[in-house]
């Protein structure tokens, strides 16, 4: 995820020369999942539909047109348009509606109690699908293979396995060296499913009919209770929608709506509808339309774009999973983890080692225990059609509290959520075929979050218990004057009154510090400047001892503006530099 | 305290005072289960330490270590 971080830096103020590279680079990171859904889609839908193995041209067609709309309501209207206005100082993604919904220091009730538990298990649900993702999209590029040589069905999972191992392993060296070619790569890749798709599309023309939402509405109504079925497997053509909002933070909105309307939506679009008019022709290309769009010749190399542009998505599905963690950590919600910066001080170039080999664990599990793409199709979709329909609901408090009008909103938003929800009870069909995987991860995940965030909240209770208010403790130091050695001290403390550890005060451990900088890091939602002054009375009174107070706030959530280097949350002897900057600054 | 004045300290060298925190789970205190707090406990014991998360140099940092029965 280099290019994140190259263009996660840049000034939000686009020009038509900044946004050009912008878009390229996001194509890399944002693209990767929702651009690898043509290799599986269509052939699970296709299939979905016609259980006794013929597929009707009606079937054809109405999927096609579903698959069609789906991606122009949910992916282009819900989230390129509407969701991804409401970010939070330029973040986005689920943690960061949860940010805007409930306010760190906002006053807690039960409403907002419930969002928080809510907006929690829609972000462990991008740990659930974060699993299948890369499984699925990796087996089903590889599954390719088979195409022309059946004999070549007893390698597909063991070289899953062992790419996907390789993926997981090189994490720890970071992506910088290569992230530079993954948005070229992924144009590549849209553009030669595109050009496949016109061919498919000149040799059935009748497939066009699919641009009317009719052919989907009289399938479907005519299909009975397979239409839900069918719905839950078209729904795999919008998932990774999902990755425009949680992505929107590196690159700003622009980037993404123009590389989206420009290049990725037209390629799918070309490209379903290319596929739709293979099995149109020939119902026998319903194992696998993609790879059969394309001349044998083109066959191997195919593949191999094919599997190159599901480790992309891989990858920024794993880098995603970082990012997410580093956020619950700052948010309060998951324990300090070891993260390691791997590019210096590049933003999101990060790597925590535990989510790494959890990840791991869990999806060369899910490719081992479902065996093949078809089998994950299964599992997949549940998870990120219930964290799309949560992503609405959140949206929605969200905008009513922005005041936008409440007639519009209820409108708006209460047509997309039923439409998501429409999708989750589609993708709910599943639950026992091994939905449950992804909704056991993300379950499991949520509850030790929900464990920790209310352990530290009695933690905060008993913490305060044993401080000190800071007029007591400057009254204290001025009645008894401590022994002064020279050197700079630096206390870390969570909160921004009092003193911390009464102990630490009154048990001859004071006199130690001279100038005692209370350096405070203050975690949660750190919406201000990143460094402010605390307290006036080192002007006003003059205090002998009084200690300087100043508050750095490193690396809170929505910190990528605020211009200090903190937010790489670590204090490096190459980081301490800045900081020191501000502290000569407010002191 | 001017501008400057901390720059002739040796911010290589300053002491960096972190909390150890050691939790015991009691069931003490409402808000969470017996089992639960044995779980926040274990997640707690496995944290990082804020030193080495904002990677101060160990010979820089200064622990303080507590006890909290919760």
């Amino acid at each position: 995820m280099s290019a994140t971080a190259k263009s996660g830096t840049a000034a939000r103020a686009w020009t038509a020369t900044s946004w050009a590279p912008a878009a390229l680079a996001c194509m890399g990171v944002v693209f990767g999942d929702i651009g690898t859904s043509p290799l599986y889609t269509l052939n699970v839908a296709a299939k979905a539909a016609s259980p006794s193995g013929q597929v009707s041209p009606e079937a054809v067609l109405g999927i096609v047109s579903l698959i069609f709309w789906s991606l122009i309501i949910v992916v282009s209207i819900k989230y390129a348009i509407l969701i991804m206005r409401a970010d939070n100082h330029g973040e986005g993604g689920i943690l960061a509606l949860l940010a805007l919904v409930s306010p760190r220091r906002a006053k807690q009730n039960k409403r907002r109690a419930v969002m928080v538990v809510i907006g929690l298990v829609g972000a462990t649900l991008l740990y659930g699908d974060g699993t299948i993702t890369p499984a699925i999209s990796v087996l089903s590029a590889i599954e390719g293979i088979k195409v022309y040589a059946p004999q070549m069905d007893r390698a597909v999972i063991p070289l899953t396995v062992f790419i996907l191992a390789v993926l997981f392993i090189i994490q720890r060296k970071g992506t910088s060296w290569i992230g530079g070619i993954f948005g070229p790569i992924m144009l590549v890749w849209f553009v030669v499913t595109g050009v496949l798709g016109i061919v498919g599309i000149a040799r059935t023309p009748a497939v066009l009919a699919a641009l009317s939402p009719l052919p989907a509405i009289t399938y479907l109504w005519q299909a009975g209770p397979i239409a839900f079925v069918v719905i839950g497997a078209a729904f795999l053509a919008v998932t990774g929608g999902e990755a425009f909002y949680a992505d929107m933070g590196h690159f700003g909105p622009l980037p993404i709506r123009v590389a989206w309307f420009g290049v990725a939506l037209p390629a799918l679009i070309l490209n379903y509808f290319g596929q739709g008019g293979l099995l149109l022709s020939g119902p026998g290309a319903i194992d696998s339309p993609f790879y059969q769009l394309a001349p044998e010749w083109l066959h191997y190399p195919l593949v191999v774009l094919a599997t190159t542009a599901t480790v992309i998505a891989s990858q920024s599905i794993i880098s995603g999973a970082y990012s997410m963690t580093q956020q619950a950590i700052q948010l309060g919600f998951l324990p300090r983890m070891n993260i390691v910066h791997t590019a210096g001080g590049q933003i999101g170039q990060i790597y925590v080692p535990f989510v790494n080999w959890a990840l791991a664990t869990a999806t060369l599990i899910a490719v081992i225990g479902f065996g093949s793409s078809d089998a994950l199709a299964g599992a997949y979709g549940i998870a990120v059609s219930l964290l799309m329909a949560i992503t609405t609901l959140m949206a929605t408090f969200v905008a009513l509290h922005w005041k936008h009008n409440p007639i519009l909103v209820y409108g708006v938003n209460g047509s997309l959520l039923a439409l998501d929800l429409l999708f989750f009870a589609s993708t709910s069909t599943k639950l026992f075929e091994g939905g449950w995987f992804p909704l056991l991860i993300a379950l499991v995940i949520a509850f030790l979050m929900l464990t920790w965030r209310k352990g530290e909240e009695i933690m905060d209770t008993v913490r305060l218990e044993v401080r000190e208010p800071t007029e007591k403790f400057v009254e204290h130091l001025n009645r008894n004057p401590p022994l002064r050695v020279p050197g700079v001290a630096v206390v870390l403390g969570r909160m921004a009154k009092g003193v911390p550890l009464r102990a630490f005060a009154e048990y001859k451990m004071q006199p130690r510090p001279v100038r005692k900088c209370v350096a405070r890091r203050r975690n949660h939602d750190g919406n201000t400047a990143s460094v402010g002054r605390r307290s006036s009375r080192g002007h006003s009174h003059r205090q002998r001892h009084h200690a300087p107070r100043v508050a750095l706030r490193l690396h809170g959530a929505a910190q990528r503006s605020s211009g200090t280097r903190s937010r790489y949350g670590a204090w490096t002897d190459r980081e301490i530099r800045p900081l020191t900057g501000d502290l000569l600054h407010w002191s | 305290m001017a501008r400057g004045q901390i720059a002739k300290y040796d911010l290589s060298r300053a002491i960096y005072y972190t909390g150890h925190e050691t939790i015991i789970a009691s069931g003490g205190r409402p808000g969470l289960a017996r089992w639960r707090e044995e779980l926040f406990a274990f997640m707690h014991h496995n944290a990082q330490r804020p030193g080495a998360y904002f990677k101060i140099p160990s010979a820089q940092i200064m622990e303080i270590g507590v006890e909290f029965e919760i």
